[in-house]
């Protein structure tokens, strides 16, 4: 258990210094602001197309998180050592894949209801997205891992990881933008509880991708 | 005082580090061909060979960070990668944005190394290891801002945080200046005192090695070092 902690604290830690928190937070509330000059600032038409934007906007910062998730490891050998351990090396994947999901989701999860805010979206409405954020969320990381190992071992893999993920997510976007889709009829709980199945399933069955693509990086 | 390897390596069955026919690939080509060799507890070998002679490579299939095409490498009758051991790399394997003391406690942990479970445990052996290395000064530094050297020293601290059996060493001696070697040298022997293994491949000399092998001749020379 120690070993896992130690992996765990430590990759949050780094998530936090390296600055990839912030950078994370920081860049879902200048692609928010970005949306009106865009789009024009009518209320209604925002509010209507507001949650399918944010989870754009969460996709992508998501993909701005993940190129390094495996790679700095691999650089500076610290996954040899990971290897080398007499522990199943699916376990730590998965125990990476919850220290993304803690440095990375939650705070985006926290922010990304109040950066909402400007795109005139009822404030009754934010718990939801967040709800649906937080339940999506380790299906967001254990995916985006996969992608994140599987282009490791690339020099500048940031578009790769971005091409292998954005497949994976497209169902996360449909039943997450549907949440809060129809503001008039309150949330909607078979989304969310479709969102925390794919979590759920992708939780159980990513580490292996991860581990086998990463076995193979370290070849 | 931490704990010597001798509780790990028993003097009964003491068969030593036995590698037979070892055959690995690297990157479609082949690189080692039935290297045969045998290290008893208490012996150190020093890996020699040309660039490209596949030390590395030999190093990586024992550890199990790669596969072996053919051939078995075994310690006491058991599976070498089914044991723990120490590796260390080219790469040190420190997180550059952590400091001296993190990087240590991160591996204290790692390794679950049972007499630094606590808190206080861990703070008294890595204050007496960084002295030992003269890092003390550099104690709340990043990794960032130390020296190759000083990079290089942190590393080899990893093998005193737990104890291992056998220690796999892949050029130890880069950016250490003497008196880095001189303390290498010494963990090495206290190592092999307690019937520790130590093999460390370097194509400069190992003075504390006791015997050698040297890669990538038509067939692999193992001599004992005296002679």
């Amino acid at each position: 258990m120690r070993a896992y902690w130690a992996i765990f604290s430590q990759d949050i830690i780094m998530a936090w210094r390296l600055g990839n928190t912030s950078l994370a937070v920081a860049f879902l509330f200048i692609a928010v602001t970005l949306l009106p000059f865009g789009v024009g600032p009518e209320l209604a038409l925002l509010k209507r197309i507001a949650p399918g934007l944010l989870w754009v906007i969460l996709i992508l910062t998501m993909l701005l998180s993940l190129d390094r998730l495996f790679q700095s490891d691999l650089e500076d050998g610290s996954f040899d050592q990971l290897l080398l351990l007499n522990h199943a090396f699916e376990v730590i994947i998965l125990t990476k894949i919850l220290a993304h999901y803690f440095a990375i989701i939650i705070p985006v999860a926290i922010f990304l209801p109040i950066a909402g805010l400007m795109l005139n979206i009822d404030a009754s409405a934010l718990p939801g997205l967040a709800l649906s954020i937080l339940l999506a969320g380790p299906a967001l990381s254990a995916l985006g891992a996969i992608g994140a190992a599987l282009s490791a071992s690339v020099q500048r893999s940031g578009l790769l990881t971005a091409l292998i993920v954005m497949p994976l997510y497209v169902p996360i976007l449909i039943f997450g933008a549907s949440v809060i889709g129809e503001p008039s009829s309150g949330l909607n709980w078979s989304s969310l509880g479709v969102l925390a199945a794919i979590s759920l399933a992708t939780m159980m069955l990513s580490p292996f991708a991860v581990a086998a693509s990463l076995r193979g990086a370290e070849r | 005082m931490p704990p010597t390897t001798k509780s790990l390596v028993s003097d009964s069955r003491s068969n030593g580090l036995d590698a037979r026919e070892c055959t690995v690939y690297r990157g479609g080509h082949l690189l080692i061909e039935d290297v045969s060799f045998n290290v008893s507890g208490g012996a150190a070998l020093w890996l020699k060979g040309k660039n490209g002679s596949g030390k590395t490579s030999l190093l990586r299939a024992m550890a199990g960070l790669i596969p072996l095409a053919d051939g078995q490498i075994t310690l006491d009758e058991e599976e070498l990668r089914e044991c723990e051991l120490h590796y260390i790399g080219h790469q040190d394997g420190l997180k550059a944005r952590a400091s001296v003391y993190e990087n240590l406690e991160f591996y204290a942990a790692l390794f679950e190394a049972p007499h630094l479970a606590l808190k206080s445990q861990r703070k008294q052996e890595i204050t007496r290891i960084l002295k030992d290395l003269s890092l003390t000064s550099k104690v709340d530094a990043y990794v960032t801002d130390l020296s190759a050297g000083q990079k290089r020293r942190l590393a080899l601290a990893r093998l005193l945080i737990a104890p291992r059996p056998v220690w796999l060493l892949d050029e130890p001696l880069t950016a250490l200046d003497d008196q880095g070697r001189d303390y290498l040298y010494k963990i090495i022997d206290k190592h092999c005192a307690g019937g520790g293994i130590v093999i460390a491949a370097s194509h400069e000399p190992l003075d504390c090695a006791t015997q050698s092998l040297t890669l990538g001749q038509a067939t692999p020379t193992q001599s004992d070092g005296d002679s």
